[in-house]
């Protein structure tokens, strides 16, 4: 995809990646590829590594935790976090967190000094007793669906200066979609009350294929079904 | 209330080329005329959202205007002046009701809240031609039309079949102007800035409805009194006639008791025609005025002029007793003239810098000024010559293009220094905007502010300080219009100008 014809939120996106912004918020209505953004934009040569946050989530996820192997024998795991300080070995990689506001306090407060700087930044191995720091070209980008970024805790939003807004899926996610659906992908990405992911429009243009618009439109958005065949046909007059 | 889910109808999905995306607000009300609204600049659609052909063939109503009705702009159309803004509304009713058919809602079936019928006796009732118009414009290409006729033909047979045929008038133009495929373009306008492009068309269509609405009255002479003017008598003894556009109801006579006539029959609604095909917004380059210093004084002048007279109740020149004859001791005040004069100072007028100062030395204490514009409109374009009684020492290079002449027309309107000053527009009548030749939709701009306001158009210099003398005199000079206008007439309203 031609970088000028990115989105404006899209386009920020990369143009603080290239500036070497290492520790980027992005936020916005659900189903627009902020996580897929993360995993791939930007130098991620050394891995992506992914957490998504849950109010049950444990620092096992973040940290690493002792699993028994099949011989009886107590495994300690490295949690994502770790994995992604490490990257490839050369590199350090990249951590992708999702859902951040959803993040218990205990996930939270680790979370904090995982992506502290990289000079700030120190762990213990408890099996190997090694201490572990974030190899260079380690980053971070968090996702979450909140719109008020003073919602965010100050800490947080302290180490993550950097907060973009996605509105628009991504050019390339909308690739996937047939051509006469991606324009109406855009406007509904970010429609409030009445917003359709991506996602649902993956499902729709799945199944219309095999069953036609109507039963296609009435098997994913139901009571809705009407509204939204009539607003196409509306639209389809200005064309 | 806010909308249910169900059957909320979903303007986010509608594209615009001339607004920003964004989540609109919607919230319910009854399917009843005059409450279901879409106000595109705050994102708000107010319908009614339960089941039934009727609710959602209004949705679908609503809708259209979200994807193609003015957003911010409708205040930038009406204030150009071309159409009124009840026609502008009242064909933009019937574009939205064209359209929603074409995207296969049954409008003509289930458009209507049953309130028309009612409508058409009130008005018929009442006798107001011009309302009775618009409104069956609006109606038109809905199910409101028929019982709206019906109701009008119950009270005034004549009119119900007028109407019908301007009704059905207006949904033939819709469907040629679809057949151009920017009936419901968003795009906005390069030149003009004007969006969405698609309502020119509803911009021309009004203008026409306008003319039918309130159609030309047969001018007459009046203030003339026979002192050398060619024969002709007063009327009325002086004022303004009635402008067009501002006559009264054709009120049904109760004397007679006869139902009035319409004030367009079926043969004179065959000659009237808009004035343009729309798809672009034609339209007057934006007017630049400089006032000039003026450094010279100029004979005469505007105000109150005190003279002696022998008649009158304050001997306020008592001296007067002994020395004049006449015994002229009383005071007598005489307004001045005042008057604006407008020149086209374009190249087809070949106006020579003598002729310009003839002119300004013709209309003492007049307002005079010239107009003229470069083909990007980036210089200044129209010069005030001489105002309350001052005038430039030296005239002004001009560019040599027209582009401005029914705004120049409109500002010097603006300038009469009171309601009967005279204004006299000095032009060969070939006017025109920004890159583009003579059009029929703004020479009719010109023609209307001439008629409506009795401006006295003069071909040439010559002329022009005829009827500056005429004036001087007091004697109101003959209505006259450029030949290329009068084709324009016969060719959009029929008849002669």
């Amino acid at each position: 995809m031609n970088q000028q014809e990115l989105p404006v939120c899209w386009q920020e996106v990369n143009d603080a990646l290239v500036a070497g912004i290492d520790r980027l918020i992005l936020f916005g209505p659900p189903g627009t590829g902020k996580t897929f953004a993360g995993m791939s934009m930007g130098d991620v040569s050394g891995g992506a590594w992914r957490l998504i946050c849950t109010d049950d989530m444990t620092n096992a996820q973040v940290e690493g935790h002792y699993k028994p192997s099949a011989n009886g024998e107590w495994k300690w795991n490295d949690g994502q976090a770790i994995k992604a300080w490490q990257g490839d070995g050369l590199r350090g990689g990249r951590l992708v967190v999702d859902e951040i506001d959803k993040a218990g306090g205990d996930v939270f407060a680790t979370l904090l000094a995982m992506t502290d700087s990289p000079e700030s930044a120190s762990w213990e191995n408890p099996d190997s007793g090694r201490k572990v720091r974030p190899l260079d070209g380690f980053s971070v980008v968090m996702t979450t669906n909140i719109e008020d970024m003073r919602e965010l805790p100050e800490a947080l939003k302290d180490r993550f200066p950097v907060a973009i807004r996605i509105n628009q899926p991504h050019p390339n996610a909308l690739l996937k979609l047939s051509a006469d659906l991606r324009n109406y992908a855009i406007r509904m990405a970010d429609a409030g009350e009445r917003r359709i992911s991506l996602r649902t429009f993956y499902a729709f243009d799945s199944l219309r294929k095999q069953l036609g618009d109507e039963k296609a439109s009435k098997m994913v958005f139901r009571d809705r079904a009407q509204s939204f065949m009539d607003a196409i046909a509306l639209d389809k007059v200005g064309a | 209330m806010t909308a249910t889910m169900n059957n909320q109808p979903m303007p986010e999905m509608l594209g615009r080329r001339d607004t920003e995306l964004g989540a609109w607000v919607v919230d319910s009300c009854a399917p009843v005329r005059g409450l279901p609204h879409t106000n595109i600049v705050d994102k708000v659609m107010v319908v009614p959202v339960n089941d039934g052909e009727t609710e959602r063939c209004i949705r679908a109503h609503e809708m259209v205007h979200a994807r193609v009705s003015p957003a911010n702009d409708f205040s930038a159309w009406i204030q150009r002046g071309i159409a009124s803004e009840i026609a502008l509304r009242a064909v933009e009713e019937s574009r939205v009701n064209f359209l929603a058919q074409k995207a296969g809602f049954d409008v003509l079936t289930h458009l209507s809240d049953g309130s028309e019928l009612e409508a058409g006796v009130r008005i018929a009732k009442q006798g107001d031609w011009a309302s009775a118009v618009y409104t069956a414009v609006g109606f038109s290409n809905s199910a409101g039309l028929k019982p709206f006729i019906t109701g009008i033909r119950r009270e005034n047979r004549e009119w119900g079949d007028a109407l019908r045929d301007i009704a059905k008038k207006v949904e033939k133009l819709l469907v040629k102007a679809d057949k151009r495929r920017t009936l419901a373009s968003t795009a906005v306008d390069d030149r003009s800035g004007l969006a969405p492009l698609g309502f020119t068309h509803t911009e021309v269509i009004a203008e026409m409805v306008d003319r039918i609405a309130n159609p030309p009255e047969p001018e007459v002479d009046e203030d003339e009194n026979g002192e050398g003017q060619e024969g002709q008598s007063s009327n009325d003894g002086g004022g303004k006639p009635e402008a067009d556009g501002e006559a009264t109801p054709n009120k049904i006579g109760k004397a007679d008791k006869q139902p009035a006539k319409p004030k367009v029959n079926k043969d004179k609604l065959k000659e009237i025609n808009p004035a343009s095909e729309g798809g672009r917004a034609v339209s007057w380059a934006e007017l630049k005025v400089r006032k000039l210093p003026l450094t010279r004084h100029a004979q005469g002048g505007l105000g109150r002029k005190r003279r002696a007279t022998d008649m009158g109740r304050n001997p306020r020149r008592i001296g007067r007793m002994l020395i004049d004859p006449e015994r002229r001791i009383f005071d007598a005040s005489k307004k001045g003239n005042g008057g604006v004069v407008i020149i086209d100072g374009s190249g087809s007028m070949r106006l020579s810098t003598a002729d310009l100062v003839k002119i300004m030395e013709q209309a003492p204490g007049a307002t005079v000024a010239v107009y003229s514009t470069d083909s990007q409109n980036k210089k200044d374009n129209l010069f005030i010559l001489a105002e309350k009684g001052r005038m430039v020492d030296a005239v002004p290079e001009r560019s040599g293009g027209n582009g401005v002449d029914g705004e120049a027309l409109r500002w010097a309107i603006k300038q009469k220094q009171h309601r009967n000053a005279p204004v006299v527009f000095i032009t060969d009548g070939l006017v025109h905007g920004i890159n583009h030749g003579y059009e029929d939709f703004l020479a009719m701009d010109c023609i209307k502010q001439v008629r409506n306001e009795r401006v006295i158009v003069r071909p040439n210099v010559g002329e022009g300080i005829k009827a500056l003398e005429q004036l001087k005199a007091g004697v109101k000079p003959t209505m006259w219009y450029p030949s290329c206008w009068k084709q324009t007439w016969r060719r959009v309203q029929g008849g002669n100008l």
